[in-house]
């Protein structure tokens, strides 16, 4: 038959467990008073909404043209634009 | 010297700009609106600093707000039925799927 020994007072047990949670590096909050970490622990999103959108490329069509002027480099988008528009030009004679 | 929000390099208008122009003020205040939003929630803190920042928080401008910036279509610029995957609107989408534009989207067929 074992006796039950005395408990600890409750000051004695938070002591305990203050400088557990100093060993264990744990934040020690025993009332669970609302100090708004959960704030501060959420990850930020900055970076990651800013790059939705991709960046303008410095370098253009016109550049590459300009910067090249002995090869051809065919704008195949325009070239479409501007035949179709040359055929509304002779469907309208 | 005010400092220029880059253009974004796909289709652009009215609303794409407005829209790259919230990203990145709510980009911005981030961190502000956050340490604010830390000292309102904070209850071992003064209570006159509390509401400070609560107020503080409610006078900030509209676009330093992280839930403002609205995924909009890259290719059209509609801010409905967008495909967060893809960046598209759902016609946007099926043109370029059709097309073979997307890897590895096909008819969905089980």
């Amino acid at each position: 038959m074992s006796t039950l020994a005395p408990r600890p007072s409750t000051q004695r047990m938070r002591q305990l467990l203050k400088t557990s949670c100093e060993i264990f590096q744990t934040v020690f909050n025993p009332d669970s008073v609302r100090t708004g970490n959960k704030v501060l622990r959420r990850k930020m999103k900055g970076p990651a909404v800013i790059s939705y959108y991709p960046i303008e490329s410095p370098v253009k069509f016109r550049h590459i043209r300009a910067a090249y002027p002995m090869f051809e480099f065919p704008n195949t988008a325009d070239e479409h634009r501007v035949a179709m528009n040359e055929l509304y030009v002779v469907m309208s004679f | 010297m005010v400092k220029k929000i880059p253009t974004p390099g796909c289709f652009v208008n009215t609303r794409i700009i407005r829209d790259n122009f919230k990203r990145h003020m709510a980009a911005e205040a981030e961190t502000e609106r956050k340490a604010l939003k830390y000292i309102a929630y904070n209850m071992t803190v003064p209570v006159r600093a509390r509401i400070q920042a609560q107020l503080k928080l409610a006078t900030m401008p509209n676009y330093t707000r992280m839930n403002q910036p609205k995924n909009r279509c890259v290719v059209s610029g509609k801010g409905r039925a967008v495909l967060s995957e893809f960046k598209m609107s759902r016609h946007q989408f099926r043109m370029a799927a059709q097309n073979g534009e997307l890897p590895g989207v096909k008819r969905a067929t089980w």
